[in-house]
């Protein structure tokens, strides 16, 4: 099982150097995204830090950043997942017949998407930071990895769960929308609401907003974030093991 | 045949939601036998190779496979992102097997051992047919279930691919093949005829 781990999770990583799509959308629309909201946003605003129950005062435009930054990682990450899932299905069930471990299949796609949720959360805040100083730089990139790898989670079980590419994108879509949008101040009278704190981004953003704007920083943040990737992460291989079950049992 | 059987199904029939799609086929196969399965389109052949196989369950029934098992579906199944070399790799992994060694011999028979760094989506349809079968080969399975697999191959490659259908049934192999070909029909020892899910006739070759 460990060599099947081990060559589902370089040949994932093979597999992901090929996705100029997602690359594209990295190298390109990230940085357009940024342009726009710091064009587009003006004026300052008060909000309260929920998880350190502090009031920060900013601009727009630094929130929204922040906000876009999630909400664009988020969504091109959890549709990687979902097309891995979705693309490799057959391949997949042809593997497990095969006699290939459905966990190592699992958990070497998790671990190697998880790695390029490394390398994206590190890209996003970098350029981030081209717009404005960012004050603790590894905590954003952290927020943002941990907020990534739920999505590419999500991803992943959408794949295995719904039936179709659309169906996947549209529930990728609308979570993702429900969650970073309503815990917005700029335009959501829910952020103040304390619902938000049950969102998978809500940790995340809580870490990258205090980290690009106070010196506060909770560290259990990062690893209460961790665990919604790694609770959807279990729920993937439940999904994917039910889904490529074989007929063995009267063979 | 005093060999016992490699592969038995036993009174196998499949529904899908109110439409009976196999009612209660039976057959056996034996080492050294290769077997063809044709039929009218929507006779069930690929329903039943599928539950030979293991991917899909039967509504009622029992199949026993004794041995290693081969399985080429209709369609290519791969990873489209990866090389030739890559796809022979993952499923060496899935077989246990320390390398896909014997895949370059077979390669080579199928004559597309130059694509071996190709990405197979850039592959033609036919190439990635060739890697289709071969995936199902490079174990040595002592029974093989092949769906249409010379589909897209061309002529010289499809006589290649009897060829080496031919040496695998010598040498032990049971084989089972789905085919649409009339021509094809004199190859197999036995041909059975499925007929709106049952076995209707079983033709001598």
């Amino acid at each position: 099982m460990i060599a099947q781990f081990a060559t589902t999770f370089r040949l994932s990583l093979v597999e992901q150097k090929h996705n100029r799509f997602a690359i594209a959308l990295l190298l390109c629309y990230l940085p357009a995204w940024y342009g726009i909201i710091a064009a587009l946003s003006s004026g300052t605003i008060q909000f309260k830090l929920r998880a350190f129950g502090v009031i920060v005062i900013t601009s727009q435009e630094r929130l929204g950043l922040l906000t876009g930054m999630l909400n664009a990682t988020t969504l091109i990450m959890g549709f990687v997942g979902l097309t891995v899932m979705r693309q490799s299905e057959a391949v997949d069930q042809r593997l497990v017949l095969c006699g290939h471990s459905r966990a190592a299949l699992v958990l070497g796609r998790l671990l190697a998407l998880g790695l390029a949720s490394l390398a994206v959360a590190a890209y996003a805040t970098g350029v981030l930071a081209l717009f404005f100083p960012l004050r603790q730089f590894a905590l954003v990139a952290a927020g943002s990895f941990v907020a990534v790898g739920a999505y590419v989670a999500i991803g992943m079980l959408a794949g295995v769960v719904l039936p179709g590419d659309l169906e996947g994108l549209f529930f990728i879509i609308m979570l993702s929308i429900v969650d970073t949008f309503l815990q917005n101040p700029i335009g959501s009278a829910a952020a103040n609401h304390q619902v938000v704190e049950f969102f998978p981004s809500y940790l995340p953003m809580q870490m990258v907003v205090a980290g690009a704007l106070t010196g506060r920083a909770a560290w259990w943040q990062f690893w209460a974030g961790l665990g919604w990737a790694a609770g959807f992460g279990v729920l993937v291989l439940a999904a994917f093991w039910y889904r490529t079950r074989t007929e063995r049992a009267y063979r | 045949m005093n060999a016992p059987p490699s592969l038995a199904a036993t009174d196998v029939a499949r529904s899908f939601g109110r439409r009976q799609v196999l009612r209660g086929v039976s057959f056996r196969a034996y080492p050294g036998e290769m077997i063809g399965i044709v039929g009218e389109n929507g006779a069930g052949k690929t329903t039943l190779m599928r539950i030979v196989a293991g991917l899909l369950p039967a509504t009622s029934g029992r199949v026993e496979i004794h041995g290693r098992l081969g399985y080429c579906p209709q369609d290519s199944q791969t990873h489209a992102a990866l090389t030739v070399a890559q796809n022979l790799e993952w499923f060496a992994a899935a077989y246990r097997m320390d390398d896909p060694g014997p895949a370059e011999a077979l390669m080579r028979r199928l004559a597309f051992e130059q694509y071996r760094h190709a990405l197979v989506r850039d592959l033609s349809g036919g190439t990635r047919q060739k890697l289709n079968l071969v995936l199902a080969l490079i174990h040595a399975p002592t029974v093989l279930l092949l769906d249409e697999p010379y589909q897209g191959f061309d002529w010289e490659t499809y006589q290649g691919f009897w060829t080496l259908a031919e040496e695998s049934r010598r040498a032990g192999q049971t084989i089972v093949i789905i085919s649409h070909l009339f021509y094809d029909l004199a190859r197999f020892d036995r041909v059975l005829r499925l007929r709106d899910g049952v076995l209707e006739a079983e033709l001598p070759a």
